[in-house]
């Protein structure tokens, strides 16, 4: 393998997603959904199976021959700034080219399903061709522009998904905001990038990582450069402060909730800051910050999700909470474990909202049938007893649930694990301990969300039930493949503590090559001294007991006595409504932040409009007046106006120039 | 003898006294003829230095400045007879311009 | 005396589309106004041929002996205003016939806007660059009020003659003190004069009249605290003349300015704080009042104040540190393809709607004409600043430009106002995809207007893909 001979199938693996979004965007009206989403389906699976082909003939390359740097031409040459059209190939992105290609063709497939009825399929499929293009463009960009280009590009496919329904103006909004707040994001964003342009002179990867190598840890420009860049990785990955657009973004078609919002897009952010591992292991506050942000998001949102009614908010607070476990082990540096969890996340969580979907398909198809328009069909107040009715649905759902409920062996238990363990072994006890009330709390809430979906009994009624039927196999089989994969993944990272067969942690060996960076061998050195097989043994249980206890409450309180749960609210009544409304952070928001912002235009508005500096033009006429001179009354009129305004303004201008 | 800097003082003040007639004056066409009064001030200054700096290209300007403001006046006249044509008056105040959000091009 | 400096070729851009102008008037007089339906060709055959001219140069020495220059500043000036000229001219006719204006004036004064606007690009002394942003004002003053029967339009008339002619007042004082005292009237020598001046009473006479020049033309680049006139100005007048005023004046104002910056590096420390604050102040004030107009055509000619505030950033880099040029010439190209569309799209869907610029007349119009508002969206993004659009590769290059140069401030505020931006930009595009026409009925577009939105459209794509394309272009041009 050389630059050579992969710069063409390096170049397809985005290009083909783009081919068929133009394709189907041009002549999608002439075809029919089938034949649009094959071939949506077919683009996107040809990238999968192309970045299969390189993964294959990467594994027998020697270790430090797996990074190649294709260049592609020179884009922009322009003054001191020299940036090239290019992409990165190491394990580092072609894992994620693997999982995003591989998850996105199973959701492109599920998508001719769901979307089958939709009248503006083409439009739909032209979309998530569009977003497979950026988000690929987005892990193999080979500098910070190109990575910033698919950054911003998955922001706009994202907004234009969730906008897809915009007959509905409350989901349309949910569009504008995911899109505003992802703006805020990308200001770290570039605030990041041009202090790296600024000192270093590049925004190349390697020549940015070349001109930090001398750097001592702690050094202010590491550490500015990594927390703005992880502003930026706040608006995409959905961490506190700016995860309200998430939730909010589930009012986009459901397998777009899969796609980018649960196992992609979401993850953009912790691709970023394993890419720029370099730099955070230079920044101990910015890590320790990463490490913190990540803690606390998983509590806070893992909170909010024990009480939400709609089906599909449950599982967008879940991924809110969960990205918060990756940004945490990034946090400890312990990046290999964190990118673990995101590979396994993205095979359960995808497959959670794929099921919701299929539930909610199902739902909307029952409520059809009896003409019920009115009844929310993402209420699980609505749903129960669904096991017997949608049996592929449910058992691959129980897969996924016990998956990210964290019981082994499925993969969710070694992931998460592997994250709880490295941070109690580097130290952080207090994250360690938020991380396993997170634990316990994603337990109690799945389960909640699968007893109340899926056991029991149906709560609209036998005759209704009797109008559900599974799913066609365009649907199911992504979830069952999918069910394979959250079951077994975990086996490509098996702890040493697991090791008994001496298979050898796969997946560390495979990123190696990546974060050979001395910190990252240092981290290891902490995690060897500190640990012990008994200590480790000792911490699984106890996850594995939270986990247990999580389930037999909600078990309790959603199966056996359902009156418990309603009565444990009403106990608490203010909490239960804090909770309902999410702590009240959009309001906040809206009270610290829009308003103002509002306010503040207004008055530019105002300033300019109607007074133009009526104060300072008023204020000169009044001091004339004091000083007896005849001058008439300067404010008549608009013009006059203007005119005295460009007098002051050069008269600024000079006492500016002639008072230094 | 007056040297150069006289000159530049006399333009200087007869600058401001444009401005401020500009500013304090609101008969469009007395207007016109305070920015008038602005530019002969810097036509002022334009040939004084070319005077004492021995070369001609202050004065070249200063001939190219007065076709402009010749045009500029051509220009401004036809403008105000145009609102006077409308509204009876070159006053500013009494032509009561609204501008701003209050009236739109159609 | 030796006539071999003079080099008429060097000006043959703009003799052209001034001679354009003047066989316009003479056609419209001999067939007495009845063959004005043609005149709209005669116009864009100068255009064409001036810019055939601009691309294909007999020569590229300067002319007039030093005063009209060929450098790629003044190449990516004429064929910015060339390119807004192409963009505006047939659509500016088709609006002037449904409107009653008089075609033949409208395409003359364009013609001689124009050529003031490509002089002033190529400026290389004080008096051409005077004239030229003479001829230009003095074109656009008369433009403004070609809706003479529109009270509106006489306003806009009156407003921008008395505050322009104002702030020429103040730029030619600015000039008489800055060049008598720098002894020279070669704008790229100024700098040397000055420097020998520097420590004598002299200095203090020069200082001033760089500031009372600067402030000249910050009126042109309509920048705070200059902007006044620019709301009453840019919604008055007709809007074709608005799109001109805000693309190829602006354009070519920013050219001589950027010229005149250049030239005054070595005094940098005087005006670099001046500007620094106009910048900062014309990007806050420019996109937040642009946030809350409810009508398009305001909300485009705040936002033009906006811009102005970036490219005086990237005038700034250039003029201080040295920074290349390339960033603000960049900057101006997709600037222009995208307003200049813009308001024409804005003039077709007023018509079309509430015929005041109602920010709800887009409600809906994805239903309407979903090319149409796909390819609004896309100019509206691309004066956002998205990526891949040619408007996110302007403000990347005039910050990384700031940057390096040192202004990290002034860039932080740029980058976060342009976060600002996107909300206000955002809104029609909003309206046009998620809401529900107010008015059934299919939106079409003439050939003409389908044509300069399309053009815009791919522009701003295909620069971002390519900015070198256009750098290239004007650096092989120049040099």
């Amino acid at each position: 393998m050389s630059v050579e001979s992969l710069a063409l199938p390096l170049a397809l693996i985005p290009l083909l997603p783009l081919l068929g979004a133009v394709l189907n965007g041009l002549f999608g009206r002439y075809t029919n959904a089938r034949l649009s989403g094959a071939l949506a389906t077919a683009a996107i699976g040809g990238s999968f199976l192309v970045a299969l082909n390189i993964f294959l003939q990467f594994n027998q390359l020697p270790e430090e021959g797996r990074r190649f740097l294709v260049n592609y031409g020179p884009w922009m040459h322009v003054g001191s700034l020299s940036l090239d059209w290019s992409l990165l190939l190491d394990p580092l992105s072609l894992l994620y080219a693997l999982f995003i290609s591989g998850v996105a063709t199973l959701i492109h497939l599920y998508s001719i399903g769901y979307m089958g009825k939709e009248p503006s399929f083409a439009r739909y499929f032209a979309y998530l061709n569009l977003f497979s293009f950026a988000m690929l463009t987005l892990v193999l960009g080979g500098n910070y522009l190109v990575m910033f280009l698919g950054w911003e590009g998955v922001g706009l496919c994202s907004y234009l998904l969730i906008g897809f329904w915009f007959s509905d103006p409350e989901k349309a909004s949910a569009g504008k905001k995911a899109f505003v707040v992802n703006r805020i994001g990308d200001f770290g964003f570039l605030l990041g990038a041009f202090l790296l342009f600024a000192n270093l002179g590049s925004l190349d990867y390697g020549q940015v990582q070349e001109g930090m190598a001398g750097l001592p840890v702690g050094h202010w420009l590491p550490t500015a450069a990594a927390l703005l860049l992880f502003v930026g990785a706040t608006g995409k990955s959905a961490q506190i402060p700016l995860y309200v657009w998430l939730p909010d973004a589930m009012a986009g078609p459901t397998p777009v909730s899969a796609l980018i919002h649960a196992a992609t897009m979401v993850t953009a952010g912790l691709y970023m800051i394993a890419r720029n591992h370099f730099l955070y292991s230079l920044a101990p506050a910015a890590l320790l910050t990463v490490a913190i942000v990540g803690a606390s998001t998983a509590l806070f949102a893992a909170t909010i999700g024990l009480v939400q009614r709609d089906i599909k908010k449950v599982l967008a607070y879940s991924t809110v909470s969960q990205l918060g476990y990756m940004f945490l082990a990034m946090g400890v540096g312990a990046y290999t474990a964190g990118l673990f969890h995101v590979v396994t996340h993205a095979f359960f969580k995808a497959l959670l909202f794929l099921g919701a979907g299929s539930v909610i398909h199902a739902m909307h198809h029952v409520y059809h049938k009896v003409h019920d328009h009115k009844r929310d069909p993402q209420d699980m107040r609505n749903m129960g007893g669904l096991a017997k009715r949608l049996p592929i649905t449910y058992w691959t759902f129980l897969v996924a649930t016990i998956a990210i409920a964290g019981f082994p062996p499925f993969a969710g238990f070694f992931s998460k694990d592997e994250i709880l363990w490295q941070v109690f072994a580097t130290g952080h006890w207090p994250l360690w301990l938020m991380g396993l009330c997170a634990a316990g709390l994603t337990s109690f809430y799945m389960f909640r969300l699968l007893f109340l979906t899926f056991h029991g009994t149906y709560r609209g009624g036998e005759a209704e039930a009797a109008h559900f039927h599974e799913n066609p196999l365009v649907m199911t089989l992504p979830l069952m493949i999918l069910a394979v994969l959250s079951a077994i993944a975990g086996f490509w990272g098996l702890p040493h503590f697991l090791d008994f067969a001496h298979l050898g942690n796969r997946f560390d060996e495979f990123l190696a090559p990546v974060f050979h960076s001395g910190s990252d061998l240092a981290l290891r050195h902490a995690v060897e001294a500190h640990g012990n097989v008994a200590l480790e043994w000792a911490l699984a249980l106890g996850s594995i007991g939270v986990a247990t206890l999580g389930l037999l409450l909600a078990r309790r309180w959603y199966l056996l006595k359902p009156e418990l749960a309603d009565a444990a609210a009403r106990r608490h009544p203010k909490l239960h409504q804090r909770l309902l409304d999410k702590w009240r952070v959009d309001e906040l928001y809206e009270a610290v932040v829009v308003k103002p912002v509002a306010a503040f235009s207004e008055a530019c508005s105002r300033q300019v409009d109607a007074g133009l500096i009526d104060g300072a033009v008023n204020g000169t006429a009044r001091l004339a007046q004091l000083a007896g001179q005849g001058v008439r009354r300067l404010q008549s009129g608009r013009l006059p106006h203007y005119l005295t305004a460009m007098a002051l303004g050069v008269a600024l201008l000079l006492a500016l120039v002639f008072t230094r | 003898m007056p040297t150069l800097n006289h000159y530049l003082l006399l333009a200087i003040l007869l600058f401001g006294l444009g401005v401020t007639g500009v500013l304090i004056r609101r008969n469009a066409l007395v207007i016109l003829m305070c920015v008038e009064l602005m530019l002969n001030a810097a036509n002022l200054a334009l040939v004084a230095f070319g005077r004492s700096g021995g070369s001609l290209e202050g004065q070249a300007f200063a001939f190219f400045s007065m076709t402009v403001a010749a045009a500029e006046v051509a220009v401004g006249l036809a403008i105000v007879v145009l609102i006077f044509r409308h509204s009876g008056s070159t006053d500013l105040e009494s032509i009561r311009l609204v501008g701003g959000g209050a009236r739109e091009e159609q | 005396m030796d006539f071999s400096g003079l080099n008429v070729a060097a000006l043959l851009p703009e003799l052209l589309v001034s001679g354009g102008g003047l066989l316009v008037m003479a056609l419209h007089a001999a067939f007495r106004g009845r063959q004005d339906r043609q005149l709209v060709w005669v116009s864009l055959a100068s255009v064409v041929a001036a810019l055939a001219f601009c691309l294909n140069p007999l020569t590229v020495e300067p002319g007039y002996f030093g005063s009209a220059l060929s450098d790629p500043m003044a190449f990516a000036g004429r064929i910015t205003v060339l390119a807004a000229l192409v963009l505006l001219l047939p659509g500016g006719v088709a609006y002037a016939r449904s409107r009653n204006l008089p075609q033949a004036e409208y395409l003359s004064l364009s013609l001689f806007a124009a050529t003031g606007m490509m002089a002033l690009a190529s400026a290389g002394d004080l008096i051409v660059l005077f004239l030229a942003v003479e001829v230009l004002s003095i074109s656009l003053y008369c433009l403004a009020g070609l809706m003479g029967e529109r009270e509106s339009s006489r306003q806009a008339a009156l407003t921008y003659f008395l505050a322009g002619s104002f702030a020429s007042g103040f730029l030619l004082f600015g000039m008489a003190l800055l060049s008598g005292s720098a002894g020279t009237l070669d704008i790229a020598a100024l700098g040397t004069g000055l420097a020998r001046v520097s420590g004598t009473g002299t200095q203090w006479v020069a200082l001033g009249g760089v500031v009372l020049m600067i402030a000249g033309l910050l009126f042109k680049v309509g920048a705070v605290p200059f902007h006044s006139w620019v709301a009453e100005v840019y919604s008055g007048s007709p809007t074709v003349v608005t799109a001109f005023m805000s693309t190829a004046a602006k354009a070519a104002a920013f050219a001589g300015f950027g010229r005149v910056l250049l030239a005054l590096g070595s005094v940098s420390e005087a005006w670099v704080p001046l500007v620094g604050i106009c910048a900062g102040a014309t990007m806050i004030l420019g996109n937040f009042t642009a946030l809350v107009q409810g009508n398009f055509k305001r909300m485009l000619a705040f936002s033009s104040v906006a811009h102005a505030g970036y490219l005086l950033l990237g005038l700034m880099a250039v003029g201080a540190a040295g920074e290349s040029l390339e960033a603000v010439i960049f900057y101006l190209l997709p600037y222009v393809l995208a307003n200049a569309a813009l308001f024409l799209v804005a003039a077709k869907v007023s018509q079309a709607g509430s015929g005041n610029y109602k920010l709800d007349d887009y409600k809906g119009l994805a239903r309407r004409n979903p090319w149409l508002a796909g390819l609004l969206a896309l100019l509206l993004l691309g004066l956002a600043g998205m990526p891949p659009l040619a408007g996110f590769m302007g403000k990347f290059m005039v910050f990384s430009a700031a940057v390096r140069a040192g202004h990290t401030g002034l860039a932080v505020l740029g980058i976060l106002t342009s976060v600002v931006a996107v909300f206000t930009y955002l809104r029609p595009v909003v309206y046009a995809w998620f809401h529900e026409p107010e008015e059934s009925g299919a939106l079409n577009l003439d050939g003409g207007l389908a044509f300069v939105v399309w053009v815009a459209g791919a522009g701003l794509l295909l620069l971002g893909l390519w900015p070198r394309l256009w750098l290239d272009l004007c650096a092989g041009i120049g040099v």
